[in-house]
């Protein structure tokens, strides 16, 4: 639990920048920033473990909110207490304020010259999503049952359109009788 | 007084914005279009449509915009902040709990059957990026590229957003 006392200490304009450079690109909704966030925070600079990470991600998502937003928000706390969480949490909505504001300002003129910039960016969100998913699958989905659990929450989102609230919720309660089994299996 | 009750209706917005995304929509449409009327429907899928292609999440996207019309650059700092509020403090009591339990075998159990939960769903918003990202056969090339370089190169994603985002000049003149 105190693992993060080995964390090199980074600086708060670092980590204003790092979430500021993935909230200025990331189209698409909040989902696409959390590969980033990943690659930059676990892989790149090997600020966490990326099994500390996939735990962020996890509470960011069981709770309301963007979880582009949560994620900077834990992500700010776990490296650098609460003055991390307001540089990550500014830095992630920094330039989607500056972008919108500017569109809500010079009205439409700024927005029609760089929507075909804005549309290009859109394109590789799948390759990075899916590159995303790739890089968390061994610290996620470690066995059967876990792949299963994966299926079943994807496509009850995708297809069956689930509320993501209920799919997080009927997973809490799965892991609690999925404890209290194991637990009369193994005594 | 128009800020006190920008933050009021935008807390609450953020506060009940459980599964990103377009749960939180729906909250917007109710507080902002219907009961104050801050926007016309019309107006608010302005927003959606201009928020789709800018980055951000979009809940800081629709509250920075609703923000500055009802009050100025003031007003759309004060949304904007109103929206996170909540998010934050339950992301971050949340995570104290945790922290606190993380010894406990119920919470352990827990948490390592949400992660193939949270990957599901992170993999399942790849399906709304399909039509963009395979529409066209350039997409196509663009996405085999990104995967290859992402998994064999040491380049940012970032690098790689803002290439592709020069092609959009090229291609969506």
């Amino acid at each position: 639990m105190s693992k993060s006392e080995n964390i090199q200490k980074v600086s708060l304009w670092k980590l204003f920048s790092i979430t500021a450079k993935i909230g200025a690109v990331t189209i698409g909704g909040g989902y696409a920033m959390v590969p980033i966030i990943c690659e930059e925070f676990a892989v790149k600079h090997k600020f966490l473990q990326p099994e500390e990470f996939d735990s962020l991600l996890v509470i960011a998502q069981s709770m309301p909110g963007p979880i582009a937003v949560n994620t900077s928000t834990l992500v700010g706390y776990k490296l650098r207490k609460i003055p991390g969480v307001i540089a990550a949490v500014a830095g992630a909505i920094f330039f989607p304020m500056i972008i919108i504001l500017a569109i809500a300002i010079v009205l439409g003129k700024f927005y029609n010259f760089l929507k075909p910039f804005l549309n290009g960016m859109k394109i590789p969100l799948l390759a990075i999503i899916v590159v995303g998913v790739l890089r968390l699958w061994r610290s996620s989905v470690r066995n059967l049952e876990d792949f299963v659990i994966f299926l079943v929450a994807f496509s009850s989102v995708t297809f069956l359109k689930f509320n993501p609230v209920y799919v997080i919720l009927l997973g809490i309660l799965y892991g609690i009788i999925r404890f209290f089994v194991n637990q009369s299996k193994g005594e | 007084m128009n800020y006190l009750k920008l933050f009021v209706v935008f807390a609450q917005i953020g506060a009940i914005s459980f599964g990103g995304g377009y749960s939180i929509l729906k909250a917007i449409i109710h507080y902002v279009v219907d009961t104050n009327k801050w926007l016309t429907l019309d107006q608010f899928n302005e927003i959606v449509a201009i928020s789709q292609s800018t980055p951000g999440p979009i809940g800081i996207n629709a509250a920075t915009f609703v923000g500055y019309k009802v009050g100025g650059i003031v007003g759309s700092i004060v949304a904007t902040f109103s929206v996170i509020l909540v998010p934050i403090v339950s992301s971050l009591t949340l995570y104290f709990f945790y922290r606190r339990h993380s010894g406990n075998r119920v919470v352990q159990s827990v948490i390592s059957k949400l992660k193939p939960v949270v990957l599901g769903m992170i993999a399942a918003a790849s399906f709304s990026f399909i039509k963009t990202s395979l529409g066209t056969p350039l997409a196509v090339v663009v996405n085999i590229v990104a995967v290859l370089l992402l998994l064999k190169t040491k380049i940012d994603t970032v690098a790689i957003l803002l290439l592709s985002g020069i092609l959009g000049y090229v291609f969506f003149k």
